[in-house]
């Protein structure tokens, strides 16, 4: 018996999980696999590398073969199965605030400002519309692709009540010229959503996926994809065929294989939506559709790719609803849960991360970068260059416009990246930059600090979407400790896997205050002290914001974004403050000098090692308590002995 | 990701051996009492005793059978070698005592009880004996109320337990909490409930420990534990936990039920099952993994890696202690608001006060606990750590552990049975004292695995099955109801019979549901 069982899991499945290790499940695993097997939409939010992928994956595995076997078995039970039932509106496909009564024919949504509507759960194959008995003529003409199609009554309501009569009673004028109300009609002449004929035809014709897994990046993509495999291997009366889609890779195998007919597809956005648009990937049968870490894809731009994948799938096949699982670092972004609103059925939240908060392990600090105070970007370093935003300014110290505070704001956060590095003899960093161009431009500063040779001082390597395979070998560079120096930008370190990293360096905030704490939280995990230093401008800086199509490629427009340009000001100060207000804390600052404190923190730290003591806040009254429990526990044992002494001496058996 | 802590293990599968060998080692005592000889697993250091009658034993069996034809292969142990296993655990005193409704769980079977000499310095304690369930019981209460008051308005009442008691698995708990209360909560137990205004005094009067175990160490539970608890407060949880409106259908022990307040047939109860949700859960897979630490440590060897354990002295064994008490409170409280909430619910529907419908709480019992308990032991009396899981303490009249109101009748113990199948009050006997510390049967337990009746069921028959039994019922996820269908289970009635019959525990009344809530 694995401890897996307690969830209804397939005995290959557990097989796989005792395979890969996995005695215990994990929280995340806990909450949220039988909610997924238990039917229910699920938004999730927990730690990376605290088994989320596996929490959605074994549950989607178990599905899917389920619905392969039943797909094998009886073919044709759906189409036999239970007597048509009278028509009724569907409870299943309607808004959130449109109410069905329980015989499905009553109608209301009391919204104030907002239609609301659903549809029947019988469609007619033919139809006419008549008022009050009148023939009104043709409301419509039906385009000639959907002729033929079966249409399902639907209707949209504000703040009105409408009740349905679908030929259970007699209608108050009967309808004239041969046509009949929709339970008297043969079963020709109307289909189900839910059994054979309409949907479930080309369900089974589909040879597209009974899953999508949608995964930010590449990297994850992979993961996820592994552990799909890992997971289905011992399942054998039936094949979980998987699919990678992922941009950097050849499209011709992705392409063969949707041919042979796919169940699992993870992929990421790109090739997803190149796929879909061009009739590859059919979502005819998908049944679940799941995405990973949907706050990263929101801040990627794809709200508007969901919404039309969504949409493009089925919302019933074979009876069953479409299933929506959502996995994000947090759940409490406004982003997330629009998006929840829109395309999920009553969710369930499993949130095991409650509000953003720092974990314990983390020290994290300010380091203010003040052009004013500090000149020694005066003397700028042959080998630093910057992003250009004022290559095309006088930006000589003589002339102190908020250009040049910013070009020295600029020289002063690479020249502050490496002071830090040596003032801690990092072991091993991450670097946070905004865009790519600064993570390019950084490595280039750092690798030119080295002095020739062999022996590398500052192995630094680069994470960012434009250095396309070169990707994995630098995360594996990074990993197995070859690389000191990790470059990278919110998008390319999202959900990659790094831990007990002891420092992180924030060259620029993020944007997203939300991203703050993704960034941080990569030191100090497994109980692993780590410092997070933040490099905050007093001042505003110029950067880029490239809206224009080349997205920056050989793009020198340097006027502002409102003037059709490709740049901002940035306003770290402004930004640092969201984040205190945010996280509800006030962000300790250090100096130039990089010495932290020790008063500011538990006494003497060492990043990267483990924690000694647990600085544990509340004080429970356990050890205050200790006296008194001692004694009732040996007034307990007294009578407990008075009384077996009495009654059961000699006569007890066991 | 889950533990992959290694554990040391003996590894000492036995080799396959045939069915008939293996039964060489069972030997029927009673019509109702087998004994495991030593040898049916290597290393035992006491012998089992497992209680079953006719009905029940070929479902153990063909467990067993099914194992050796495997040759131990692919399956996942059956619960008599689990029971044996548990017998050569260090320090294990007695018998490994297997109970009527037990069936294969993680290390220890789910209706296993087994105590360990604490004054024995190798003998240990296991999170595997108590369960992930932590304090997982059964509250049982009463009203003044007849089945003829409740049965016009069952649909409405059933709704509005319903819409009172967050179900579910990521249910959410409507009683406010802040991290301060929850480390309050898990400190105090009852004591926090009673004086938030949650519980009545008279409640804690009758739950096991009076809801609330001193040895709590609230710091003593992780971070991970009470964040998972933390919105789970008062929520009934998926699985096999439930909220039931029992009409009690038969009395056998008239003088006992009166003590409890039951005094006619037609009278109605409220039944609640539920445990201590994710934050127990967390607390069990916090100690597991470290005992597989503490086990290499100090060289324990088990037969099963799922039985991880540490020595009750050692600091992993006293925090698992202290973080399992902690849990245990968090348990009591999680009932007490369900009591709360369900006492709201009926006053709303009769327009009256809980305190006039008279909705005392008979009796609160513990399925899953270790708990420090003292037992004639081969002629000596001794201080042990009794391991119940999916076992319900059962003391006799007299014992100074149970109630005053109940001195005389001796513990009452809840059975509750599966959804839509009757539940029963036992009274704890002296003979159950005596043979198996004082320990009975928990529910009906398993008699085929969830991802079986997932298979064979469908939801919508076990639905319309209660339909037509005429119970109301509420499911928070329909599509898993026919795990907990009473087809999955075994037939509760037979596993009471067996525990009567064997003396372990005595009938006093049967009820039966009119109505469910499930998660």
């Amino acid at each position: 018996m694995a401890a897996f069982d307690r969830f209804g899991m397939m005995p290959e499945i557990m097989e796989a999980t005792q395979h890969l290790g996995w005695e215990l499940p994990t929280d995340i695993q806990a909450e949220a696999v039988p909610l997924i097997l238990g039917g229910g939409d699920v938004l999730m939010a927990a730690e990376t590398g605290s088994g989320k992928t596996g929490a959605f994956c074994m549950p989607v595995i178990q599905i899917v073969a389920e619905t392969l076997r039943a797909g094998t078995r009886t073919s044709t039970a759906a189409a036999t199965a239970a007597p048509r039932r009278a028509g009724r509106m569907s409870v299943a496909t309607r808004e959130a605030n449109f109410a069905v009564s329980a015989d499905g024919l009553l109608c209301q949504s009391r919204a104030e400002f907002q239609w609301q509507g659903g549809r029947g759960e019988l469609a007619a194959t033919k139809g006419a519309v008549v008022k009050n008995g009148v023939y009104l003529g043709d409301a419509y003409e039906i385009p000639s692709s959907l002729r033929g199609q079966p249409l399902f009554p639907a209707c949209t309501v504000k703040n009105a009540e409408l009740k349905f009569n679908f030929g259970a009673q007699p209608f108050k004028h009967s309808p004239q010229g041969g046509f009949k109300a929709m339970n008297n009609q043969p079963d020709a002449n109307v289909t189900t959503a839910t059994a054979a004929g309409g949907a479930s035809d080309t369900w089974k014709k589909s040879k597209g996926p009974v899953a999508l897994i949608l995964e930010p990046s590449r990297e994850l993509a992979e993961q996820t994809r592994d552990q799909i495999r890992a997971l289905s291997s011992f399942i054998k009366d039936v094949r979980v065929r998987d699919c990678l889609m992922i941009g950097g890779t050849n499209a011709r195998d992705q392409l063969k294989a949707l041919e042979r007919g796919v169940d699992v597809v993870v992929g990421t956005p790109g090739r997803i939506e190149d796929f879909v648009k061009t009739g590859k990937l059919d979502l005819n049968r998908v049944r679940f559709f799941i995405v990973d870490e949907v706050d990263a894809l929101l801040s990627q731009g794809h709200e508007q790719l969901l919404e039309r994948l969504y949409n493009k799938m089925p919302k019933q096949t074979a009876g069953n609803r479409l299933q929506m699982v959502v996995c994000s670092a947090t759940l409490h972004s406004p982003a997330v849960k629009k998006l929840a609103d829109k395309l999920m059925y009553h969710p369930v939240w499993v949130d095991l991360k409650g509000l953003d908060s720092v974990p314990d392990t983390v020290h994290h600090v300010v380091v203010r970068v003040d052009p004013n105070a500090d000149k020694s970007w005066q003397k700028k370093p042959a080998a630093l260059r910057t992003d250009g935003v004022h290559a095309g300014d006088n930006t000589r110290p003589a002339n102190m416009t908020a250009e040049t505070t910013s070009e020295a704001i600029k020289i002063l956060k690479f020249m502050y990246t490496l002071k830090a590095i040596d003032a801690h003899n990092m072991e091993q960093v991450i670097v946070f930059c905004r865009t790519r161009l600064d993570c390019d431009n950084l490595e280039k500063y750092l690798q030119a600090q080295d002095s020739p040779g062999p022996a590398h001082k500052y192995p630094t390597r680069c994470l960012h979407g434009s250095r396309g395979p070169e990707r994995r070998q630098n995360l594996e560079a990074f990993k197995n400790g070859e690389a000191r120096i990790l470059i990278c930008t919110d998008v390319a370190a999202r959900g990659i896997d790094i831990t007990g990293i002891p420092y992180v360096i924030n060259v620029t905030l993020p944007d997203e205050k939300e991203n703050y704490v993704h960034r941080i939280g990569r030191v100090g995990r497994a109980d692993r002290m780590g410092l997070a230093i933040s490099l905050v401008a007093t001042t505003q800086e110029k950067v880029w914001y490239h809206t224009c199509p080349s997205k920056g490629k050989g793009c020198h427009n340097t006027r502002l974004k409102s003037q059709g340009g490709c740049t901002i000001w940035y306003d770290e100060p402004q930004l640092l403050a969201d984040i205190q207000e945010h996280l509800g804390v006030v962000i300790p600052t250090s100096d130039a000098s990089f010495k932290i404190e020790r008063s500011e923190f538990d006494g003497k730290v060492v990043y990267g090692e483990k924690r000694n003591a647990n600085a544990y806040a509340f004080k429970g009254h356990a050890d205050l308590l200790a006296p008194s429990v001692a004694e009732l526990s040996d007034l307990e044992a007294r009578a407990q002995t008075s009384f077996l002494e009495l009654q059961y001496k000699g006569t007890a058996r066991v | 990701m889950a533990s992959k802590g290694k554990v040391t293990t003996s590894n000492v599968e036995t080799k396959s051996r045939s069915f008939k060998d293996e039964q060489e080692y069972l030997e029927q005592l009673s019509p109702c009492c087998w004994r495991i000889k030593k040898g049916f697993v290597p290393n035992m250091r006491v012998e089992g005793r497992v209680y079953v009658n006719e009905a029940l034993n070929s479902l153990m069996f063909e467990e067993l059978q099914q194992h050796s034809q495997a040759h131990g292969v692919g399956g996942f142990l059956p619960a008599l070698k689990q029971v044996a296993n548990v017998a050569a655990l260090p320090g294990i005193v007695g018998h490994s005592v297997g109970l009527p409704d037990i069936h294969a769980g993680y290390g220890f079977a789910i209706g296993n009880m087994a105590a360990f000499d604490m004054d024995n310095p190798e003998a240990v304690v296991s999170p595997g004996g108590v369960g992930f369930d932590i304090n997982c019981g059964v509250r049982l209460l009463r009203t003044n109320l007849d089945v003829g008051d409740v049965e016009p308005v069952k649909e409405q009442l059933a709704q509005s337990l319903f819409d009172h008691i967050p179900v579910g698995v990521g249910s959410k708990g409507v009683v406010p909490m802040t991290v301060q209360d929850l480390e309050e909560a898990l400190e105090m137990g009852m004591d926090w409930s009673l004086r938030e205004g949650y519980a009545w005094p008279e409640d804690k009067e009758h739950c096991e420990e009076y809801g609330r175990m001193l040895q709590a160490d609230a710091s003593k539970v992780s971070t991970r534990a009470k964040k998972r608890g933390l919105p789970q407060l008062g929520t009934l949880g998926a699985g096999n936990h439930y909220a039931e409106i029992q009409v009690v259908e038969e009395i056998y022990d008239k003088h006992a039920a009166n003590k409890m307040g039951i005094n006619r047939t037609g009278q109605v109860c409220v039944m609640i099952h539920s445990g201590s949700r994710g934050l127990g859960h967390q607390v069990a897979t916090d100690a597991l993994t470290a005992m597989a630490n503490a086990m290499k440590r100090d060289g324990i060897e088990v037969n099963d890696r799922q039985l991880a354990c540490a020595r009750i002295g050692s600091e992993e064994g006293q925090n698992y202690l202290k973080s399992m008490a902690a849990a245990a409170n968090y348990a009591w409280v999680n009932r007490s608001t369900m009591t709360f909430l369900a006492r709201q619910a009926f006053a709303k529907q009769f327009k009256t006060t809980p305190e006039d419908l008279d909705m005392h709480v008979i009796y609160d019992v513990s399925h899953n606990i270790a708990k420090v308990e003292k037992h004639w032991v081969d002629g000596k009396l001794r201080n042990l750590l009794v391991h119940r899981k999916g076992s319900t303490r059962a003391f006799p009249p007299h014992h100074p552990l149970i109630p005053v109101d109940y001195q005389l009748i001796g513990q009452p113990v809840l059975v509750g049975g599966t959804m839509g199948t009757c539940s029963y009050i036992l009274t704890g006997t002296e003979q159950g004292f005596a043979d198996t510390f004082g320990s009975t049967c928990h529910g009906a337990g398993r008699a085929q695995s969830r991802a079986k009746s997932r298979r064979t069921l469908d939801y919508q028959d076990v639905l319309a099955n209660l339909n037509k039994k005429g119970i109301a019922i509420r499911v928070a996820s329909p599509k898993l109801v026919q795990e907990e269908a009473p087809e999955s289970y075994k037939d509760v009635s037979e596993v009471v019979d067996t525990c009567h019959a064997a003396g372990i525990s005595k009938k006093a009344v049967k009820l039966k549901p009119i109505a469910v809530i499930k998660g």
